[in-house]
């Protein structure tokens, strides 16, 4: 079984991150890390990646390594406060958008089945279509579900209705969700 | 909306949703937090992104993210953690948005020309290449570990994993950084392979 940690990992990290290591380490703990792969590891990481931080940070001692400059506290406050703002602002519309959405779709349902009930023309051509939608959904044969012990020959006579309700309410759901899509303006 | 089309109650509503979005934090707090940790949390999301622009872009909605949670606080270090989880979230979300850019970068990023301190860019750039060859979730606990000091409960804590695993990815974690460092891998002493 691979041994996963040493007792004396916690000292060799000590020494790492005091700056002690390896000159000023006691010789006891430098002989067990030429002789240990486990503190050997942890004295090689710990040193480079805290060397590698203190130089990403900009926080070492050599005065050549510029900062990283980063926005001041008061800069991301105040983009904090201003997005917390619009944030609040759209939760507000929201339901509004969504109540909006709602009546959009009600008002274009109702306007298509006044148009659709007095125009004679639409009435025919809906008509045509539906002959020619009963004639598809006769070709199409739903399964049957053996096991269950009810009759469905009568919903053959329902097969077109089911299919016109099924693609009006694809539209309308098309409807909302093109009423409600957030980057609308 | 337009402005033009709000009613009285829609304009109540939005004042009193803005009054809502005042943090829990307060400004001085926050402040001094955030110069307590922002060094921290940047260095931290280039190495894990491998990009200081980016970098930059997370830093700011970490802390937008942080102040909107509202979540209390034990202590500094449970805030920090906190800080720092919520930092880790981000960096894996922009890393599944931009797959075409990996996650960890596959050259070394320059971050800050320092030409006067050639030797430590070198051996910067030497980490770098060992980090970015490492998986994301190896190069944060060896960052937590040892950059940012965390116990195995806090690096459990941050990255979601289990706190009994931690010993066994970070040790496979420095396994593989010490090898790209160069240093052969050499079986652990004291225990059958």
């Amino acid at each position: 079984m691979t041994r996963l940690d040493c007792p004396h990992e916690a000292d060799v990290l000590m020494m790492v991150t005091t700056g002690q290591w390896p000159d000023r380490a006691p010789a006891e703990l430098r002989e067990h890390v030429a002789a240990c792969s486990l503190c050997a590891d942890v004295a090689l990481i710990a040193q480079v990646i805290e060397e590698d931080a203190g130089w990403v940070r900009g926080s070492n001692q050599d005065a050549t390594m510029p900062a990283p400059q980063l926005p001041s506290a008061g800069t991301v406050w105040w983009r904090a406060q201003l997005r917390a703002r619009q944030d609040a602002a759209k939760a507000v519309g929201r339901p509004i958008t969504v109540a909006q959405g709602a009546l959009l779709a009600v008002v274009g349902g109702v306007a298509g089945a006044v148009f659709g009930a007095t125009t004679g023309w639409f009435q025919s051509v809906l008509q045509r279509g539906w002959g020619g939608i009963k004639v598809a959904a006769s070709t199409i044969h739903l399964p049957t579900l053996p096991s269950l012990a009810v009759d469905t020959t009568g919903l053959a006579d329902y097969r077109a209705g089911f299919i016109i309700i099924g693609i009006g309410a694809a539209l309308a759901m098309a409807v909302v969700m093109w009423a409600l899509r957030e980057d609308r303006t | 909306m337009s402005t033009r089309d709000m009613t009285v109650s829609d304009v109540e509503r939005l004042t009193s949703a803005i009054d809502e979005t005042a943090f829990t934090m307060t400004e001085e707090a926050f402040r001094a937090f955030y110069d307590r940790t922002a060094r921290s949390v940047w260095a931290y999301l280039v190495r894990l992104t491998g990009d200081p622009a980016m970098a930059d872009d997370l830093l700011q909605d970490a802390y937008y993210r942080f102040l909107r949670a509202d979540a209390t606080h034990e202590s500094e270090a449970h805030r920090r953690n906190t800080l720092f989880k919520i930092a880790t979230n981000l960096a894996r979300d922009a890393h599944r948005r931009r797959r075409v850019m990996p996650f960890f970068a596959s050259e070394p990023v320059d971050v800050p020309s320092r030409e006067d301190a050639a030797g430590q860019f070198e051996r910067s750039t030497d980490v770098t290449r060992a980090l970015n060859a490492l998986k994301p979730r190896e190069r944060a606990m060896l960052w937590l570990a040892y950059a940012e000091g965390s116990s195995h409960q806090e690096i459990a804590g941050v990255l979601g994993v289990k706190t009994g695993s931690v010993k066994l990815l970070l040790f496979r974690a420095r396994r593989r950084m010490a090898a790209l460092l160069g240093r052969p891998a050499k079986p652990a002493k004291g225990g059958a392979q």
